[in-house]
């Protein structure tokens, strides 16, 4: 697979603060045309910085980004780009801007100068992307937390993007919310091919993405897929990211002598590797 | 142990205005201890915030009534700013509502709508900042150069400085990553110890609810559909099941190894208590 986005040696500081401190130093990243990929990382660990480069909104000082081969860094490149990569952020309330959602979710692509029966299309076809195509009329100040993420997000599908980037879009949701928006991610890029780059501190967001990469104060510390990431759960601790309470659990148990793999995240599989464990123990 | 709070078959209706209406909450009744902390748990529109905004009078019920320390908090409307002052309430992402240029003005904020003097209020932001460990030198700072977990303790201090007798969180630690989290539990207890204060905290997370609530009270649309201990609650399945909640992540692991024929019993809800039993099969 090519690469859709390329980021080489970027280095990144606030102008503003007076610790002038670099949130992202000479780093470097690949992301493959169709993947999904999830960034863990704690707060601060400059990940939300990292997702507005990814779409041109911050440039890097130094270094340079390229989604299809254009640089983030040329302002006449600037539609090009947001075409391109479109970014969901934490809070769904400062997202929506129109009293109806389908005129919310038209908003982008009337911005991008896209012919209106074209749009029309598009906005009922992205609202039925994330399953709200029956709340197109509603106020959008009347939909769950979870729905208005899902109007968001049809928001920047109506785009027609090749990227998504998602900035903790379910840390200010429900369990139920939070459920919905990931299928909603998932459905978009099994089903429509969408590159998906998802930023969480909720690791079992990850269990499903196809490669897991963490953030720590030097950038970088793990890569690869959840299974070869997870089964490192203390390099995760040790980040202070969030565990699972099933790898909790299953750290717990090593530690205290029964020898279980921690590679595991969900509860059936966690129930099983401990069942395997216990019935071992009895054969003995 | 005296009872602090009390409800009575309290019930608020919308008139009017339909959109609304699955916010109301119709005839709950519970009453609190001094020195409780209880979790208030539901999904999203089962009435938890419309509860929670009668507490301190911030919604007047349709029916029935809030007792404060035997009395009802609306006896004499005039002093409901007296009742405010008592039952400290903490929004859903107070940080939002840091607006003041420094951390000891916005810690100081509430103490000074409360009419106290400027000795008092000094006392107030300077001992909250104690109790909960905000260094002092943090107060000079302004409240927008901190992290987001660092705001968040501050919002909270605002409210702590006040001295509520009844304290209530909605969402206290919603967004935080672990060790924000870690931080502000421990700031409620360490608020709860100090002062013997009330705890009322609103939650979809059943896991730290398991870690923190002495009682839950369960409320599904608009009715409360159980209030008794934590560990009673999260063994009733199909009650959990009827109010939309799973039962913590490791009560379920624990259920599935009791299907498979392991020997676990069906009050563990923490990872602590999972381990102990767990290790202890051998």
């Amino acid at each position: 697979m090519e690469n859709i986005i390329e980021v080489k040696n970027v280095t990144f500081e606030y102008k503003d603060n007076d610790k002038q401190k670099a949130v992202i130093k000479d780093f470097s990243l690949d992301i493959k045309r169709g993947s999904f990929t999830v960034i863990l990382g704690h707060n601060g660990s400059g990940k939300s910085t990292l997702a507005k480069l990814l779409n041109g909104l911050y440039k890097p000082d130094s270094g340079d980004i390229t989604v299809d081969g254009i640089n983030t860094k040329d302002e006449e490149n600037e539609i090009e780009i947001k075409r391109r990569v479109g970014m969901v952020f934490q809070n769904p309330d400062n997202q929506l801007v129109a009293s109806v959602v389908e005129e919310d979710v038209a908003f982008g692509p009337e911005n991008l100068g896209i012919d209106p029966k074209i749009i029309r299309e598009r906005v009922d076809n992205a609202l039925k992307a994330v399953d709200m195509y029956d709340f197109r009329r509603s106020a959008p100040h009347n939909l769950s937390g979870g729905q208005k993420q899902r109007v968001a997000i049809a928001g920047i599908i109506a785009m027609e993007p090749e990227c998504i980037v998602l900035d903790e879009p379910t840390a200010m949701l429900d369990p139920r919310g939070r459920a919905e928006i990931i299928n909603t991610v998932i459905s978009l890029n099994k089903e429509k091919g969408i590159t998906v780059v998802l930023i969480t501190h909720f690791m079992e967001e990850a269990e499903l993405a196809d490669r897991v990469i963490v953030l720590g104060e030097g950038g970088i510390i793990a890569d690869g897929t959840p299974k070869t990431v997870f089964s490192n759960a203390g390099l995760l601790k040790s980040v202070s990211l969030d565990v699972p309470q099933t790898t909790e659990l299953l750290l717990r148990l090593n530690e205290n002598g029964l020898k279980v793999p921690t590679s595991v995240i969900s509860i059936e599989e966690t129930a099983n590797v401990i069942y395997n464990a216990v019935a071992n123990l009895e054969e003995k | 142990m005296s009872v602090k709070l009390e409800v009575k078959n309290l019930t608020y209706s919308y008139d009017g205005n339909s959109h609304t209406k699955k916010d109301a909450i119709t005839d709950i009744s519970f009453s609190v201890l001094k020195g409780e902390i209880i979790g208030i748990v539901g999904h999203t529109g089962s009435g938890k915030s419309t509860l929670v905004q009668h507490l301190n009078g911030l919604l007047k019920a349709t029916s029935g009534e809030v007792l404060l320390d035997g009395e009802n908090i609306w006896d004499k409307p005039k002093e409901i700013r007296k009742v405010r002052s008592k039952v400290g309430i903490v929004f859903q992402y107070p940080e939002y509502q840091l607006f003041e240029d420094t951390v000891y003005l916005d810690i100081a904020f509430g103490p000074k709508n409360m009419g106290l003097d400027s000795e008092e209020i000094k006392r107030r932001v300077y001992d909250t900042c104690k109790l909960i460990g905000i260094k002092e030198e943090y107060l000079e700072k302004s409240p927008f150069d901190l992290s987001g977990g660092e705001k968040r303790r501050v919002a909270i201090a605002g409210v702590m400085a006040m001295k509520p007798e009844v304290i209530v969180f909605d969402e206290p630690v919603a967004g935080l990553d672990p060790k924000g989290r870690e931080d502000v539990i421990k700031m409620i207890y360490d608020y709860r110890n100090a002062y013997n204060a009330t705890v009322l905290i609103v939650s979809h997370n059943m896991e730290d609810m398991a870690q923190i609530a002495d009682k839950l009270i369960v409320l599904s649309s608009g009715r409360m559909v159980a209030f008794d201990k934590t560990e009673n609650v999260f063994k009733d399945k199909e009650l959990l099941k009827s109010a939309g909640l799973n039962p913590p992540i490791v009560t379920r692991v624990m259920d599935v190894l009791r299907q498979k024929g392991i020997d676990v019993p069906n009050n563990v809800f923490t990872v602590e208590k999972a381990v102990e039993y767990l290790t202890k099969l051998r």
